[in-house]
């Protein structure tokens, strides 16, 4: 049987383990203790981005019965922590932006989109997304933006609604009509009815896949200058995590799975196929990312390590994880 | 230029190596050698994102430049070395000997360095 976390006052030992477990629950339609789940793995991982985007994903679930505004403030909230403990967070960031078209603050959503396409200037989800928010920023009569541009100036609010900010600020607290949000009585978000928040959940499929993934990943664990070990789905959210050099949790997923996109677009825009791996070489070790299909292996090693031999294990994790 | 240019035909000469282009940063093409316009300004405008995703995670990890990277499909290889402002960037077939291309690039990247045509 499945160990839970809080009943004897002990957790699980890795953040993977808190997020597969409120995944399972909110799989099986057990919000509240999906996010109670999270609640408790942010509490013992409180530098962990991972969790905040998971909780964040279980509120836009709930949301989605419930409808009630407020569930996704407090989703905005978690994003917000998220992103500011790993500003290079591609789904936190697309997770926001349709938070804010939902809430219909077009700059707010247009500012995060336009952080996301620098780093990820293909990114197809990302620019559509960009173009729904222009379309209703632009709607808007021109005078209208005239009037409330000193608005903004004067409350020194709505200052991460603007485009090209090296950081973006969520502050899911503060947004106010000057970001063009309506609001209706008791102060809640009047939303736009039409739009649909992708979650970008995994469903109970991904989840068995996900799980051979994982447990074949101890056949690494022996090889010689192995750093670490992640196997990441595909919304870039870690699934299993060994880390044997306290390597950053937060930066390395990101930089694996935005790497992982921008080759994955220059592989097959320049008529070089199907991306199968890609090797950095950075000053503090060697990173070998392996498309899995439906997730991504890395393996960060010692830049002395044998390559030869990693890959003659990648051969034979392939053949046993597809087989 | 011609420095350059010299640079990348040394490097090509390597029979592995199908053909090379020197990009800026920001994905402007400085050189090419043996691929043709527009797959080289192609090569690069999507080189630079992969060269920039790379750059910004690595600075989060406290570090500036990256050694090399290399995208394998199933078709073929394309190497990136990382010059500082410019990334010298390398096409080969699938079954090439790494450590002979990984020697080329290195002399290849000292040259150009050498060269002085780029800020490095």
């Amino acid at each position: 049987m499945k160990k839970t976390p809080g009943s004897e006052g002990e957790g699980f030992g890795t953040p993977e383990e808190y997020l597969n477990a409120a995944k399972s629950m909110r799989n099986m339609g057990e919000f509240d203790l999906a996010l109670n789940v999270c609640d408790k793995g942010s509490a013992k991982f409180p530098n962990n981005s991972n969790i905040y985007i998971l909780k964040a994903q279980i509120l836009i679930t709930k949301f989605k019965k419930v409808q009630k505004p407020d569930i996704l403030k407090t989703a905005l909230m978690a994003l917000e922590k998220a992103i500011k403990l790993n500003p290079r967070s591609y789904l936190a960031k697309i997770l926001a932006s349709q938070i804010f078209l939902k809430g219909r603050a077009y700059k707010r959503a247009r500012a995060v989109l336009l952080d996301v396409l620098k780093s990820l200037p293909d990114d197809e989800k990302a620019r559509a997304l960009l173009a729904e928010a222009e379309k209703h920023i632009e709607k808007k009569p021109k005078e209208e933006k005239e009037k409330a541009a000193p608005q903004k100036a004067s409350s020194g609010k709505g200052a991460s609604a603007e485009p090209g900010k090296d950081d973006v600020i969520v502050l899911a607290a503060d947004i106010s009509e000057a970001d063009g949000v309506k609001t209706g009585e008791g102060g809640q978000w009047e939303l736009d009815e039409k739009l649909v928040i992708d979650a970008s959940e995994d469903t109970a499929d991904d989840e068995a896949r996900m799980a051979v993934f994982g447990d074949k990943l101890t056949m690494f664990g022996r090889l010689d200058g192995m750093q670490g070990i992640f196997i990441i789905d595909a919304t870039g959210q870690p699934y299993k995590v060994i880390n044997k050099k306290k390597l950053d949790e937060n930066a390395i997923p990101s930089l694996v799975f935005n790497l992982f996109k921008a080759s994955v677009a220059g592989a097959s825009r320049t008529n070089f196929g199907s991306f199968q791996r890609g090797i950095l070489v950075a000053p503090f070790g060697t990173i070998i990312i392996v498309n899995v299909f439906y997730a991504t292996l890395a393996l960060v090693v010692d830049n002395d390590a044998n390559l030869a031999t990693i890959e003659a294990r990648i051969q034979r994790y392939l053949e046993e994880v597809s087989g | 230029m011609s420095n350059l240019k010299t640079s990348l035909r040394m490097l090509c000469n390597n029979q592995d190596i199908l053909g090379g282009i020197i990009i800026t940063k920001d994905g402007m093409l400085i050189e090419a050698y043996a691929v043709e316009n527009p797959m080289a300004e192609m090569l690069g405008a999507l080189m630079s994102n992969v060269a920039l995703v790379i750059k910004t995670s690595l600075h989060d990890l406290g570090h500036q430049d990256f050694h090399r990277y290399v995208i394998q499909s199933n078709k073929g290889r394309i190497y990136l070395v990382d010059l500082g402002k410019a990334v010298l960037i390398a096409l080969t077939d699938l079954n090439v000997e790494a450590g002979k291309v990984n020697m080329a690039l290195f002399q290849a990247a000292n040259e150009i360095k050498k060269s002085g045509r780029i800020e490095v």
